[in-house]
């Protein structure tokens, strides 16, 4: 009864203590705990402010309390203060104001942060409450100076590594190597990515810092030196996503960091003040602030919205990237019912020239014709006067429908779009569609419009030789702007192209760039198969899971966290994140620890079309869900350390009483080294996944639905039944 | 069929001997049935002679296109699929139940739409999901309904008898089922065939909706109509939408009840000409695209607000039977013996009657030549087989002299004669289907004595024709 609470509190101090370098398992936390105690005196000090700080957090009910965020500013200022003082009464009294003045500082001043673009905390709040309580400690002289026992080079692995390493203790105010080693394991179990970083970056900074200042002193560099390697990590691992230019900007980082440190050093000394995390504070918050003023771009993302461990951002920006394509590019709704074919792609030889090349024209081929009976009059064209439905959500900016259409193989030459309704999408960005039927445009300007709301009817306005439909995404709304590279997305795209590889098979895509003469299908949503897949808060399902012959009843449950966010959670404590739209239902974020069943299902179900009829499609979900050996999970780890996706190919067909769905996953290692597994589900018709076997080279797994049923909610109850 | 007809005026050649004909000179005598075939010939069907196929399959011979019916079935789909989110096509199987023709329609995505328990079970035996079968009809009895429920069949409901049996079934299995209701009224473009169904102006369709309402074991979630068979107006259409989706948001609101279907049933008119019509088909009959602009208009109107509100559209069912399936099927047929009747007519009698062509009864079939006929073209009366008087197959028609053995070809006869055609006096012949790859294969065997004589049993003491003493 009084553990629960216990070990909830123990895990938040914890986690305090973690998050200082951004590592938030709390037994990592306590590792750091230990460290700090290398020195007790300043340990103590940490201990005391770091439970003071939680004390308050909890009597005045600020929130995410669980975070450790509120607390590990009120740690700094107890180890600090500790670094430099006796640990006594009156510095205990000292601590514990400066622990409770933390915490009203973080909680006001992140909100401040917060609106100003975003941008983390991070140890601003310690910085000023440490050095407003060092300033009032050098008018109390009850207080006794402490001298940290800094045995002059123990020599722990090296000069230039102890150096390292003490300087990353200093980040918790221990500069001693020992300390810092174990600092620099729990980073390394954190993160591969942010231990490289520190390194680095402490390289890249302290070169600079020796460079510029001749022979640093040795005690500069242990004390301020951690602030090369924090800024390193947070610009280079957390608040970006890992690339070339992440890592770059890091290193700049780090480098500037040195410079801010000289100068920091120089003023502080004035006053008789430590430089502590001011350099660091001063550099990431600049450069970050300075980052969100930039257009967003692939090659540096940044996350300040949802800072990660960089190998779960990674897999995050890669598993993105694997579903929705081209970074930047404006998913569209295709504009119409049924299948059409594209007349011109992007880049088209006749119209879709710079800075028109991001377009797409559809029309209606059967037989390698467009029209039926002679083609002479606009009613023989098999795409004339059909429904246009919007592509996207957004305003109606402009419409014209009075141009008359065209005789088929005229062109009007003074109106190019023609008739057109040109809509304001929510990014700022507006999607024309151009060529409609005279008169057909049944909605105004001002109006709002949902994708795939009907609005009008194709035509043969503007510069159309025949019946077609102009789609494209542009800047501004003035009508001819500048195109905006966008893709069709949740469609099924079949390939004219006679070298693809099932060139007739139509494939469901989330992302979809068609070239001349491909065809495009507005899949239909399958009622049952969305019936049969809906996952909503509360539905339990348990399974028989035979796992390399041990059997076992597992069970999974679909939980809604804080953030509003769906998750598929499993008994284990593992889950993963999903979002079910009406044609799709994708699963991503899988988090917590080993669950070899898990991840059967996200494997063989990650991705899930929603639509009717035979359907295969690609996936790549993340290298962690194969099954594989110890052995090959850590080669893969060391040939992939940001992870990689799974190269997944999924067929559906519907076998007269089941959907039967196979997957195939491929994962390649380097020389020729590959790793395979092959996913068979089947489900039942408003069931669901009755059954999921995995077969790959390090066994199998073999999970059978034994029932399903739904939590209790108030006024509602509980309910279930046996598959 | 255009190109496969050649003109006959062969102007090149020498004027050839003609059989003599004896042509009554009558004031005005205009065929009012438009096109006569009198000029024209058709030697081939799809691409295969008639004659190479007279002599492997007999006379007479249904001759059935794979390819047609693709096209024809696709041509539906595109111009629904291009006008409305969510479509779905349904066979009607009665319309023509060969397995041939139905697998062919499955394969491009048909459903099974069936009025028995006979056609249901035809239906599952080819492998169709029962969620995939509507089952329609007056006559559902509780084994088939039993059955039905247990498979997860949709169920369309025809009156209040059906719907107390029903209840009883579903409860007695412990399910709950998902029902259709069928409904009728008038459009005011159409007889309305108010026999099958609820009728919505008597108020005896929203009562039947309540009843469903406070079923505890069916859930009405579809609703269901078809307004009769032929319907040369699309506008018919377009007001039995607007009608079944005004009852739908009704019975919504007062009921609570979810419709997920809107099943407009079939009867979008052939290229055939109707007994009574002036004018040729290929004046009156509109086109798949021209229907479906007046249905999918009309239910995007009827259904915006759902739509907008995010519920989805309803499912958009079309059971269209004979436009799908009529022109995709020939009937060939020889001549036995030629007859000069008594008021001067002459007739011909043909190896296939109305026990083959049912639907000779109601239609003007286009008979075709299957060679280039001589001579000048004469009224013609054309006898089936069999020694019953009504066995007419086309009272008047102009065609030139024909000789016994020569064959012709009626067409459009893919609708309702293969279900239709009755077993009287003779023996059915072969139906073969000429595939998409021009193959040739026997999709239902002529039947022979054995055929004819396998389901019946003679008592024992009827077993020898000897006088029997002791009756
Ligand atoms: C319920 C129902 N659906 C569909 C059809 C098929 O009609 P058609 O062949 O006229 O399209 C019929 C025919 O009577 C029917 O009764």
């Amino acid at each position: 009864m009084f553990l629960t609470p216990l070990k909830e509190t123990l895990a938040g101090l914890f986690r305090a203590y973690g998050a200082i370098l951004f590592a938030p398992r709390p037994w990592i936390g306590a590792l750091f705990v230990l460290a700090t105690f290398w020195f007790p005196n300043a340990g103590f000090s940490g201990l005391l402010a770091a439970m003071t700080g939680m004390m308050t957090a909890k009597l005045l009910k600020f929130r995410n309390l669980e975070s450790g965020l509120h607390v590990y500013n009120s740690l700094l200022v107890g180890l600090s203060l500790g670094a430099y003082y006796m640990l006594d009464l009156h510095l205990a009294v000292l601590i514990a104001l400066g622990a409770v003045l933390a915490v009203f500082a973080t909680v006001a001043m992140a909100d401040i942060a917060w609106r100003l673009g975003r941008l983390p905390i991070l140890s601003l709040p310690f910085v000023i409450v440490a050095l407003t309580v060092t300033l009032a400690a050098h008018s109390y002289g009850t207080l006794s100076r402490y001298l940290l026992p800094l045995a002059p080079n123990d020599g722990l692995i090296s000069p230039f590594i102890d150096q390292f390493l003490t300087a990353l203790g200093s980040a918790f105010f221990t500069p001693h190597p020992v300390a810092g080693l174990l600092l620099f394991l729990g980073l390394l179990i954190t993160s591969r990515y942010l231990a490289v970083l520190a390194i680095a970056g402490f390289l890249c900074g302290f070169s600079v810092y020796a460079f510029l200042s001749g022979s640093p002193h040795p005690d500069l560099v242990a004390w301020n030196g951690f602030n090369f390697i924090l800024v390193a990590i947070a610009l280079g691992g957390v608040f970006t996503v890992p690339s070339l230019q992440s890592f770059a900007l890091a290193m700049v980082g780090a480098v500037i960091a040195a410079l801010v440190t000289s100068a920091s050093e120089t003023f502080m000394l004035v006053y008789g003040l430590p430089v502590m995390a001011l350099p660091f504070l001063i550099t990431t918050l600049t450069i970050l602030l300075a980052l969100t003023h930039r257009p967003a771009s692939d090659s540096l993302q940044l996350i300040l919205d949802a800072p990660a461990l960089p190998e779960k951002s990674a897999e995050r920006a890669r598993l993105a990237m694997a579903r929705h394509g081209e970074f930047n590019s404006v998913p569209v709704l295709a504009p119409f019912y049924g299948r059409w074919q594209v007349y011109q792609g992007f880049d088209g030889a006749h119209t879709h020239q710079a800075p028109w090349q991001h377009a797409l024209d559809f029309y209606i081929v059967e037989n390698g014709q467009s029209y039926h009976t002679d083609g002479a009059s606009l009613n023989d064209y098999f795409c004339f006067g059909l429904p246009v439905l919007s592509p996207v959500a957004g305003y109606v900016v402009k419409t014209l429908d009075s141009l008359p259409d065209n005789a088929p193989g005229q062109v009007d030459l003074e109106n190019n779009w023609g008739n057109h309704v040109l809509i304001r999408m929510s990014n700022g960005l507006c999607a024309l569609v151009a060529h409609l039927k005279q008169g057909s445009i049944g909605v105004k300007a001002g109006a709002y419009l949902y994708a795939g709301q009907p609005m009008a009817e194709c035509g043969s306005s503007g510069r159309s030789p025949q019946p077609h439909l102009h789609l494209h995404v542009q800047w501004g709304e003035t009508l001819g702007l500048a195109t905006h590279p966008f893709h069709l997305t949740t469609v099924l795209h079949q390939s004219n192209d006679p070298h693809a590889t099932s060139p007739k098979q139509a494939r469901f895509k989330l992302f979809s760039r068609p070239v001349e003469g491909d065809r495009i299908t507005m899949p239909k949503m399958d009622p049952i198969l969305v019936e049969s897949l809906r996952l909503n808060v509360g539905r339990e399902f348990s399974y028989q899971v035979i796992h390399n012959n041990k059997s076992a009843n597992r069970s999974l449950s679909v939980t809604l966290n804080l953030t509003g966010q769906l998750r598929l959670t499993s008994d284990s404590g593992a889950s993963a994140a999903f979002t079910a739209q009406d044609h799709l239902l994708a699963f991503y974020d899988r988090t917590g620890p080993a669950d070899a069943f898990l991840d059967a299902w996200l494997l063989a179900l990650g991705l899930m079309p929603l639509t009717d009829g035979e359907l295969s499609w690609h996936d790549q979900p993340s290298m962690q869900l194969l099954p594989m050996t110890a052995k090959q999970r850590w080669v893969g780890k060391c040939l992939f350390p940001l992870g990689t996706g799974i190269d997944s190919r999924y067929l559906r067909q519907w076998d007269g009483e089941f959907w039967q769905q196979s997957g195939q996953h491929r994962l390649n290692f380097a020389f020729g080294m590959q790793i395979h597994a092959e996913s068979i589900v089947t489900i039942e018709p408003r069931i669901g996944c009755r059954s999921i076997s995995i077969k790959s080279d390090t066994g199998t797994l073999q999970a059978t639905l034994l029932e399903v049923g739904q939590k209790a909610d108030a006024g509602i109850p509980a309910w279930k039944i046996k598959a | 069929m255009n190109n496969e007809t050649k003109p006959t005026d062969d102007t090149s050649a020498k004027k050839r001997w003609h059989k003599p004909t004896l042509t009554p000179h009558r004031i005005g005598s205009l065929n009012k049935f438009g096109s006569v075939s009198g000029g024209h010939y058709q030697d081939s069907f799809e691409a295969i002679s008639i004659a190479s196929l007279i002599e492997e399959y007999g006379s007479p011979l249904f001759v059935l296109s794979e390819q047609r019916l693709r096209n024809n079935v696709r041509k539906l789909l595109r111009a629904f699929e291009t006008r409305y989110a969510n479509v779905t096509y349904s066979w009607s199987y009665k319309t023509n139940y060969l397995a041939a023709v139905c697998n062919t329609l499955h394969q491009e995505g048909a459903w099974a739409e069936v009025v028995s328990a006979f056609e249901y079970e035809k239906a599952r035996q080819l492998g169709m999901p029962a969620e995939k079968i509507l089952f329609n009809g007056p006559h559902k009895e509780r084994p088939i309904l039993e059955r039905v429920v247990a498979e997860g069949g949709r169920i369309h409901i025809d009156h209040l008898d059906e719907l107390y049996l029903l209840e009883d079934v579903a409860k007695e299995a412990g399910k709950q089922v998902d029902v259709t209701m069928r409904l009728n009224f008038d459009t005011g473009f159409t007889e309305p065939w108010s026999r099958f169904g609820f009728n919505i102006e008597s108020g005896q369709a929203l009562d039947a909706a309540r009843i469903l309402g406070d079923s505890k074991h069916l859930n009405l979630c579809g609703l269901h109509s078809h307004l009769g068979t032929f319907i040369l107006d699309p506008r018919a259409y377009g007001a039995q939408i607007r009608i079944m989706c005004a009852f739908m948001d009704k019975i919504e609101l007062q009921t609570g009840c979810e419709i997920e279907s809107i099943d407009i049933g079939g009867g979008f008119a052939s290229m055939n000409a109707l007994q009574g019509t002036y004018l040729p088909p290929e004046q009156v009959v509109p086109s798949m695209d021209q229907y479906a602009e007046a249905i999918c208009t009309a239910l995007n109107d009827a259904t915006r607000e759902r739509d907008m509100q995010g519920r989805g559209r309803p499912r958009l069912i079309i059971e269209s039977g004979r436009a799908v399936v009529d022109d995709a099927e020939i009937l060939v047929s020889s001549v036995v013996a030629n007859k000069r009747m008594p008021d001067g007519r002459r007739s011909v009698v043909i190896d296939a009657g109305v026990n083959l062509l049912f639907t000779g009864f109601w239609y003007n079939h286009q008979v075709t030549p299957t060679r280039q006929l001589e001579g000048v073209a004469e009224d013609t009366v054309l006898y089936g087989p069999l020694c019953m008087n009504i066995d007419i197959m086309r009272a008047s028609v102009l065609l030139p002299p024909l000789n016994v053995g020569d064959s012709m070809i009626f067409s459009n006869v893919g609708a309702y004669n293969n279900t239709q055609w009755m077993q009287f006096i003779e023996y059915r012949p072969n139906v073969v289907m000429i595939h998409s790859d021009k193959q040739v294969s026997i999709v239902r065997a002529a039947e022979d004595l054995h055929v004819m004589t396998a389901q019946e049993s003679i008592p024992a003491h009827l077993c020898s024709l000897e006088t029997q003493q002791d009756i």
